[in-house]
């Protein structure tokens, strides 16, 4: 081909993509631990931010730099510290999650919420929760908390197969099939939910209400480990799949025309996906439009390629949730709003915003 | 749809029901005495069967309705620094810094103002947030939350040994039993059908069945609860309604003002078709007066039994007739000895 | 060579395509020509291996299609669908670099932009580089489906296949002309390239394509140099119109004037 064009006169126009995206990364990067410093030094309890520093280089060895009460310290390090940390896993591994899916579903409006994926996950941790004694009442503690992980993994794992089976016919997948279906999926989740309300105790309808809600709230070291080990595989292979998932937005046929293998790549966006939303609705419950808020933002400032959305995403979706989370327990202090409503006052709008914008350039339900 | 459900279901959860079997009738876990007046350090058992390290009772956090009217009635409403939002008695406790509610408490929140202790009911929650607190080297103390007269003994007993108020403990549990015994010496055998409404606006009405606080009281008032098919609260639906053929029905006040009136109660699907409908039996009860099974039990029997007989003797007005906990006895019959109490109303 | 051999392919229990033999060979455009519903698609996914023939064999470089590994075949072999969908905001290099994805590791090298924006180039589209794609007109976007197909095979190692299905449906004149001549060009030079195009326009087939293989009812009814398929017999048995066989007036080669068969007579326009 060669001899078909002159390449005499080549000078490539400056396209720095990846000098530009990389940048962007940075200062995302950065973002999400600014945010958590503000974060971990601002609550209910005054700490400042000069004590901050010197609790947390004091468990790291290094001492001096100012004083801190001992209330301070057990404060900052065993209610804030892994509060922000699972706020940062969380964030990033929904946004990542609504990312991918997106990718898949070849739609920007695919989010584990909206297609009814969080919620299979809450009823089948809701079952575990109200079912769970009745069917493995011999349970050890130790499985018993890592109980309620793999059965809300294995709820969104069915649910995410099931609307994909539903809308995707030929290697097309219909957006408003599979939007309908996640309203199905919500509407009946939510029923089955109701009646194992009715079937609960009160000790277990207190647990549901506590968790359903969506809360941060009394995040611990070991609910921290669960999410990052659940959502690691995600937050790692994900973005070696870019390269596939850009291909995948051009059709299924034309990615296997570029040598992707399809299947398996679905096959593992589906199960890495289902693994991480499966471990944040057990740890905090439904938080929702993070997955939906956090890839927008990121293709608007940074374009759509998976390269630089998948990262920019999950970081964008860790400062999100840090700040969305630093909001829901400072506003009314000492008390606390669940983070399930801060997260949907500001997604639900953002959401609209986006459905009149795509239906303006005609593109919503392409 | 989901929210909804939840919504629906948090509601139902905040419903004062325990439905754990009762315990020994033991009152006190501690040791009670003339001598008890000593102050802290000590260990006190809480109702999960732990000991409980307390050091220290100068600023108390109250998590629960009960927990808030036991400390003010003990008289130590000066050493009480924050409440949770189900603490609506006495007045003087609303004032106080608010952490939430007793099952959503922040960590961080209720930390924030500096306890030494934080009492609450095992309803109390979430779990996690309790570890932390505790883990912060704040003494938390749960007591039971059962609705029984058992219960609110033990409760009394507890908090009064946790904050070395034991003299005042036993006085208070004295007349509890006391005022008890007045209440139930009186009953009547003629005891009419009680159907117990919780409702929290009209899209939230459960109807109370065995094992509730309110099943417990109608039946310490002498009255028989009209449900007896099932246990804790259910939706109210109108067959079952007209099948229960309650004489009388009674709601806490905040129900009644959350269906925006008696009249609006009568209008509740197959309510009118019932004996208590048709004669426009209507009886409610201040919330925490009736299911809070704090030191005002007793008087709560003998206020419910007076209001259902005067209900029946009457015919009920269509107003419905009104009983609130408010002034109906001085909740501190201690405070000279153990100093003054903050806001207390007249 | 791409080689069909009695391909038959049935959806359901219609025959799609019924033993149909063909080669693609290297240095030769092969136009593929017939009616709506011929099978002309369905034969073209079956070269490309989306499709598994139900009968007969498709081999490539003489070995069968679906004992390639994917990547492995993707690197000699592009395609261009009828239309791609992209609703996301990529810029035009962007989906052009993305042809490069069975040749790249980790991230494109300079050479891969180099690639595509040579390649953007040949389909004229070098000052579109930065532009967004789903900012530009349907001819645009099928110009720079085809700088992505040429891009993937643009250094491949001996033998490569280049399968178009309508590349030219959008474009206006200038551009069908364009874009088949650059196809043309790319067979022909060193005569490394085979392409197989599905065309509707007969005269656009006529005149760029080496042969030329007619659809109807998938069966083949002719394959050939354009002169000898492009007779008013065949035209007439496999699209039911009648047609004037004419040369062209510059080339040798034929130029199909299609007669409508309710064709009025001068008159009636006057």
């Amino acid at each position: 081909m060669s001899g078909a064009v002159t390449a005499g006169s080549l000078s490539l126009p400056a396209l720095p993509l990846a000098k530009q995206g990389k940048r962007a990364l940075g200062l995302l990067a950065l973002l999400v631990v600014a945010a958590s410093f503000v974060a971990v030094g601002v609550g209910a309890v005054g700490i400042a931010p000069a004590q901050t520093l010197a609790i947390l280089a004091e468990s790291l060895g290094v001492g001096g730099i100012s004083d801190f009460a001992a209330s301070q310290q057990s404060v900052l390090l065993s209610i804030r510290l892994p509060r922000v940390l699972l706020s940062i896993a969380v964030g990033a591994a929904l946004a990542i999650s609504g990312a991918a899916m997106q990718g898949l579903f070849r739609n920007p409006l695919a989010d584990p919420g909206l297609v009814g994926i969080s919620s299979g996950a809450a009823l089948a941790a809701t079952a575990t929760i109200v079912l769970g004694e009745a069917l493995a009442p011999e349970l050890p503690e130790a499985a018993r908390t890592l109980l309620l992980p793999v059965a809300a993994f294995l709820g969104s794992l069915a649910t995410t197969f099931l609307v994909w089976r539903v809308a995707t016919r030929s290697g097309h997948t219909a957006v408003a099939t599979m939007l309908l279906a996640g309203i199905a999926l919500n509407a009946l989740t939510g029923a089955g939910t109701g009646v194992l309300t009715l079937l609960a105790t009160d000790p277990q309808l207190r647990t549901l209400t506590f968790w359903t809600l969506g809360s941060l709230n009394g995040a611990t070291w070991p609910a921290l480990w669960i999410v990052l080990t659940m959502s690691a595989p995600a937050l790692i292979l994900i973005p070696r799949l870019s390269r596939a998932l850009n291909a995948l937005l051009l059709g299924e046929a034309e990615a296997r025309h570029l040598g992707i293998e399809v299947e398996r790549v679905k096959a593992a966006i589906v199960l890495l996906t289902a693994l991480a939303v499966g471990a944040t609705v057990a740890a905090c419950g439904m938080i929702g439009f993070v997955g939906l808020a956090a890839p927008h933002l990121i293709r608007l400032l940074l374009g759509a390629d998976h390269r630089v959305l998948l990262p920019g995403a999950a970081l964008l979706g860790a400062a999100l949730l840090v700040l969305a989370d630093l909001a829901a327990r400072t506003v009314v202090a000492p008390a606390e709003v669940p983070i399930g409503i801060v997260t949907t006052l500001l997604g639900a709008p953002f959401f609209l915003w986006l459905m009149v914008r795509e239906a303006e350039h005609g593109g919503l339900f392409r | 749809m989901f929210r909804i459900v939840l919504m629906t279901l948090f509601a139902l959860a905040s419903i004062s029901c325990t439905r754990d079997s009762a315990e020994s009738g033991d009152p006190t876990q501690g040791p009670v005495g003339a001598s008890a007046w000593k102050a802290v350090p000590r260990q006190v058992v809480d109702a999960h069967g732990r000991v409980v390290e307390i050091a220290d009772v100068s600023r108390v956090v109250a998590a629960g309705g009960g927990v808030t009217e036991i400390l003010f009635a003990l008289g130590a409403a000066d050493r009480v620094v924050g409440v949770d939002t189900s603490s609506v008695y006495p007045e003087a406790a609303m004032r106080l810094p608010k952490v939430g509610y007793q099952r959503r408490l922040s960590a961080e929140g209720v930390l924030a103002l500096a306890p030494t202790l934080v009492v609450a009911t095992t309803e109390a929650g979430p779990p996690p947030a309790l570890r932390q607190i505790a883990g912060a080297g704040v003494p938390v103390l749960q007591v039971t939350a059962e609705h029984t007269i058992d219960g609110a003994r033990q409760r009394i007993a507890t908090l009064a040994h946790a904050l070395g108020l034991e003299p005042a403990g036993e006085f208070m549990v004295e007349r509890l039993d006391e005022e008890l015994v007045s209440a139930i010496q009186a009953l009547s055998t003629d005891a009419p059908k009680v159907m117990f409404i919780y409702a929290r606006g009209q899209g939230t009405v459960n109807v109370a069945g065995r094992n509730t606080a309110a099943d417990e009281m109608i039946r310490l008032a002498g009255a028989s609860n009209a449900i007896t098919a099932y246990e804790g609260y259910k939706p109210l639906t109108s067959e079952a309604a007209v099948a229960a053929a309650p004489d009388v029905i009674l709601l806490p006040t905040r129900g009644i003002q959350s269906l925006g009136g008696t009249a609006a109660v009568l209008e509740l699907p197959g309510l009118a078709l019932t004996p208590a409908g048709r004669a426009h039996r209507v009886v409610q009860m201040d919330d925490l007066l009736l299911l809070g099974f704090g030191p005002r039990t007793g008087q709560a029997v003998a206020v419910l039994r007076a209001l259902l007989l005067a209900d029946r003797a009457e015919g009920a007005a269509a107003g419905g007739l009104v009983a609130r906990g408010e002034g109906s006895r001085d909740p501190s019959p201690f405070r000279r000895g153990i100093g003054p109490t903050k806001g207390e109303q007249p | 060579m791409i080689v069909a051999e009695s391909v038959t392919v049935r959806a359901r229990t219609k025959v799609l395509v019924d033993r149909v033999s063909v080669e693609a060979r290297c240095g030769e455009v092969l136009a593929i020509l017939g009616p709506n519903g011929a099978g002309k698609s369905t034969l073209l996914r079956t070269l490309s291996g989306e499709r598994q023939p139900d009968g007969g064999r498709v081999r490539m470089r003489g070995r069968l299609l679906s004992d390639w590994r994917l990547r492995e075949r993707a690197r000699v072999r592009a395609v261009v669908a009828q239309e791609s969908v992209l609703a996301f905001p990529f810029r035009v290099l962007d989906v052009v670099l993305m042809g490069r994805t069975p040749r790249v590791e980790r991230s494109e090298s300079a050479h891969d932009e180099h690639i595509a924006w040579l390649a953007l180039q040949a389909v004229g589209l070098g000052t579109f580089a930065a532009r967004s794609y789903p900012t530009l007109s349907g001819g645009e976007r099928q110009r720079v489906h085809l700088a992505r197909a040429l891009a993937q095979i643009w250094d491949a190692s001996s033998e490569r296949y280049l399968l178009l299905d309508e590349p030219t449906s959008g474009l206006d004149i200038a551009h069908q002309h364009e874009a088949m001549a650059l196809v043309r060009r790319l067979a022909h030079d060193l005569a490394r390239t085979a392409v197989a195009v599905v065309l509707h326009d007969l005269n656009l087939a006529a005149q760029y394509a080496d042969r030329i293989l007619l659809l109807r009812g998938g069966r083949a009814v002719a394959t050939g140099t354009p002169s000898a398929v492009l007779t008013a017999d065949n035209l007439r048995h496999t699209f039911g119109v009648e047609a004037v066989i004419v040369p062209h007036p510059r080339a040798a080669m034929p130029l199909v004037v299609p007669i409508s068969p309710n064709a009025f007579p001068m008159e009636h326009i006057e």
